[in-house]
């Protein structure tokens, strides 16, 4: 086990070193002066000049390259392009709200998609498979924003059942904060299940025919408890490795459900960075973003050797 | 990736390279098409859907950029069948012409992404070796960043314009297209008819493209389907994080945005244009999950 993990490292440390090479070069690719179409006619050259040297941006690159790759190893992110603030803290004061909704969202996925998917699984080509099929294709097509303003309208302008956007701390108000993650949560667990439900389908389904199953059938056990005792325990196994392969489109939906809830997460900042073309913010939000998307991979994938050993092999 | 394990799995979980029997997967025929429910379902949506992005690029009910072809948020009626908005254009006018953009940028990132894609992969699974590794290694740095955030990136370096959201989505889809491509070259390189293609004195790239490359092809059209999905969904996100196409100009993304500045005044807009998307994505994934089904039958679809 020791060694699976050690022998992940070693690939996830060149693969981080590249990313850093690949998104230095990103803001070196900006056509033109990013300075200049910053400020836009308010440009003096002098004003320019400043800035650059302000920013660092005047030193040879492999000097730019070296203190930018010496700040990320201790935690220093750089500064913002536009305004010239440490970027490291205001990340770090995103990254509560977006952890909530990010767990949030994952509950909503896992309680909807795997019982979905497991039943559908188990009794595959059934009436209620023939039901959840196509509603996980469905799903798999609707974008977030639609949901995600299908629920505003409903849930929240016509029924006012919930607040429409916004954040509050969980230590300030506790039910208050529920009830901003509970719609934002929703659009995620709504559209990202799909594709959890259509994995354990898939594997419940291919489990039936395995031999420790007919085995067990044979034996004489009743279907609950094969379904209890080997059917479940089995059909777990996709949820982790779909989480590791899903996070992508996650992160991917949180970019979208933060901007329509006003949530003031990490995923809203790049946005704010994108919008206001700062490009030394996006470089290092994306920076960020990847090294918890690898992060999250390794642990999945660790997860799921401890779960199965083949995988180890 | 048999020879270096692969960091981030892709982002199709259905869609695994699996090696047939015969060398190459099952043909994609016509006649299997129209007689698999799912892809004939989604061939006609799909149809529909093209229909109206050509329609729409030379006629629209209404002009699409006139003002005041009807009263300001007038609720779906006969005359606007999806409202009209702020500043009382015909919606399902933009709702067509829109398609053209929406449809392009896919069409744009798709080709792209594919002939790209389809070139490093091809490279990396015939040359293997240290190009193999070196091609393999930038494709897993390019797939560690989620999709939507390097599109994101990209599209800020560049300005937001239909040709930049296309730019950026092929630089997020090529990796996928040459991870599919590589490992099936893999599979069938050392398969003993494109050894006696070798053996005959074939240049290789005559081995690549005639022995090897159509038995990657059904691979590849499903993969076809499944990234034009994304790209009608990523074109029209991007727009609605105001960064893709600006209004007034119509795509799906920038009706959206504008759907969202005037939700509670006409919330016919972002329902009506997000339903389009919803409509044209389900056609996209129905016909490619069938094509998955017809090309692999063993993956698993509800018809096995």
């Amino acid at each position: 086990m020791l060694r699976y993990i050690v022998n992940r490292l070693l690939i996830v440390v060149p693969l981080l070193l590249a990313l850093t090479v690949l998104l230095f070069l990103y803001v070196h690719a900006v056509p033109g002066d990013p300075i200049a179409g910053m400020l836009g006619p308010n440009g003096t050259p002098e004003l320019v000049a400043q800035i650059r040297a302000d920013r660092g941006l005047d030193r040879p690159l492999l000097e730019q390259y070296w203190s930018w790759l010496s700040g990320l190893v201790t935690g220093d992110l750089g500064v913002s392009l536009i305004s010239g603030q440490d970027i490291t803290p205001i990340v770090i004061a995103r990254i509560p709200a977006t952890l909530q909704l990010t767990f949030a969202g994952l509950f909503f996925v896992i309680l909807i998609g795997f019982p979905a998917g497991y039943l559908a699984g188990k009794h595959k080509g059934g009436w209620l498979d023939r039901i959840l099929s196509p509603a996980a294709l469905i799903g798999l097509s609707m974008p977030a924003f639609w949901v995600g303003t299908l629920l505003i309208l409903v849930l929240g302008v016509q029924l006012r059942w919930f607040p429409t956007g916004g954040y509050v701390a969980f230590e300030d108000n506790a039910w208050q904060s529920l009830r901003l993650t509970l719609m934002p949560a929703l659009v995620l667990g709504i559209t990202l299940s799909p594709f959890l439900a259509r994995m354990v389908r898939a594997s419940t389904a291919e489990l039936a025919h395995e031999p420790f199953i007919v085995q067990a059938r044979t034996r004489g056990l009743l279907p609950g408890t094969i379904s209890r005792r080997y059917l479940l325990r089995n059909a777990i196994l996709p949820v982790v490795i779909v989480i590791g392969m899903q996070l992508g489109t996650l992160i991917g939906g949180q970019v979208i459900v933060e901007q329509l809830f006003n949530w003031p997460g990490v995923a809203r900042l790049l946005i704010e960075g994108a919008v206001r073309r700062d490009y030394l913010l996006v470089q290092s939000l994306i920076f960020v973003i990847a090294v918890i998307y690898i992060v999250i991979n390794l642990l999945t994938e660790v997860v799921h050797a401890s779960l199965d050993p083949r995988v180890r092999l | 990736m048999a020879s270096v394990p692969s960091m981030v799995p892709g982002r199709t979980p259905g869609l695994r390279v699996r090696v047939l029997p015969t060398g190459g997967a099952r043909r994609i025929t016509l006649h299997a098409i129209v007689h698999h429910r799912r892809a004939f379902l989604g061939a006609i949506l799909t149809a529909i859907v093209l229909l109206i992005g050509v329609v729409g690029a030379f006629w629209t009910p209404y002009d699409p950029m006139t003002f005041n072809a009807g009263p300001a948020f007038s609720p779906p009626d006969l005359a606007h069948p999806i409202g009209t908005d702020v500043y009382g254009r015909d919606i399902l006018s933009r709702v067509m012409a829109g398609a053209q953009v929406s449809l392009l940028v896919s069409a744009g990132a798709v080709g792209g992404s594919l002939v790209a894609g389809t070139i490093i992969g091809l490279l990396a699974g015939y040359l293997g070796g240290f190009v193999d590794v070196l091609l393999t290694r930038v494709v897993d740095i390019m797939l560690a960043i989620p999709g939507l955030v390097l599109a994101l990136g990209i599209v800020t370096l560049l300005s937001p314009s239909a040709l930049s959201v296309t730019v950026a989505l092929i630089a997020v889809y090529t990796w996928q297209f040459a991870r599919i491509v590589r490992s099936s070259v893999v599979a069938v390189r050392h398969r003993p008819y494109v050894e006696a293609a070798k053996g005959l004195g074939s240049s290789g790239v005559s081995i690549v493209f005639r022995d090897i490359f159509p038995s990657v092809l059904p691979v590849l059209i499903v993969q076809v389907a499944t990234a034009f999905a994304w790209g009608i969904l990523d074109e029209a996100s991007i727009g609605f994080l105001g960064l893709g196409v600006q209004p007034p100009s119509p795509s799906w993304g920038s009706l959206l945005i504008e759907g969202r500045q005037y939700l509670y005044d006409a919330p016919w807009l972002p329902i009506g244009a997000g339903a389009v998307v919803v409509i044209a994505v389900l056609g996209v994934n129905l016909l490619g999950d069938g094509l998955r089904d017809i090309v692999d039958p063993r993956s698993g679809g509800t018809r096995s």
